[in-house]
């Protein structure tokens, strides 16, 4: 396996302590490069439960809203699978985030394994979609 | 409503949902039902193709404490990491869900 498409954090969902490492890897990335601004009304999504405890589940790992837009990454088990080469390690769609009665805003929703690669095509697309760029009808192009 | 929320099968193509509006907190049962009522609504080769994804869907419905979750909770469920478009959304727009049991 090429170093780019080596497995990150391979064992996020067994161990707390790697998964919270994990999720701080994402908030480092993303605030580096996409200049977030981190509040608890810009992560739209606790991912915690009632009693206050984390699902630990990386769905999602990480969630972000800002300006009516809303994007959210799904990362995804690497222990699910047998064989990397016949699985597309980044996929992603755009869906509807119901706002209020009257209001649907865009959500970008990224589902992929962790590697620099994904990483790196993840700010890509998020870049594209803040710019307008990105679309239900042209986001193949961009995977 | 003051409990809002929705299950949803979706892909490039398709769109059917079962939702809920509610001043009641939706019980685990209730939950499993309207997961249920969706799979009604599927063709058979749609449903195929989402059997994994709502057999994990019930499970975190299931597992819930008693106290349920509360908003904004948005899960997405695949049943082939191949195709991962085609999935079930489970989404907590407001309020609370899957409680144990609903003591109004």
């Amino acid at each position: 396996m090429a170093n780019e498409n080596k497995i990150l954090y391979n064992s996020f969902l067994k161990e707390k302590n790697i998964y919270n490492l994990n999720s701080g890897y994402w908030k480092r990335k993303l605030l580096k490069n996409l200049d977030l601004k981190f509040s608890l009304e810009n992560q739209y999504i606790s991912n915690k439960k009632r009693d206050g405890k984390n699902f630990y589940d990386g769905n999602p790992i990480f969630s972000y809203i800002e300006n009516n837009k809303a994007f959210r990454i799904i990362q995804e088990n690497p222990e699910d699978l047998s064989n990397f080469s016949e699985v597309r390690l980044i996929d992603a769609w755009i869906d509807k985030l119901y706002k209020s009665e009257n209001l649907d805003i865009p959500e970008l929703v990224i589902s992929l394994y962790l590697t620099k690669e994904t990483v790196d095509k993840t700010i890509e697309l998020i870049k594209e979609f803040r710019f307008e760029n990105l679309n239900k009808e042209n986001i193949s192009q961009y995977l | 409503m003051n409990n809002r929320g929705r299950i949803q099968a979706q892909d490039d193509n398709l769109e059917e949902s079962e939702s809920w509006a509610t001043n009641d907190e939706i019980t685990k049962q209730e939950g499993l039902n309207k997961s249920n009522d969706l799979k009604e609504k599927l063709s058979n080769q749609e449903l195929a193709e989402r059997i994994n994804a709502f057999n994990k869907l019930e499970r975190v419905i299931q597992q819930a404490p008693s106290q349920g979750y509360y908003a904004q909770l948005i899960k997405s469920f695949h049943h082939n990491p191949q195709n991962r478009r085609i999935r079930v959304d489970l989404e907590i727009r407001a309020g609370i869900a899957f409680i144990d049991q609903n003591t109004n």
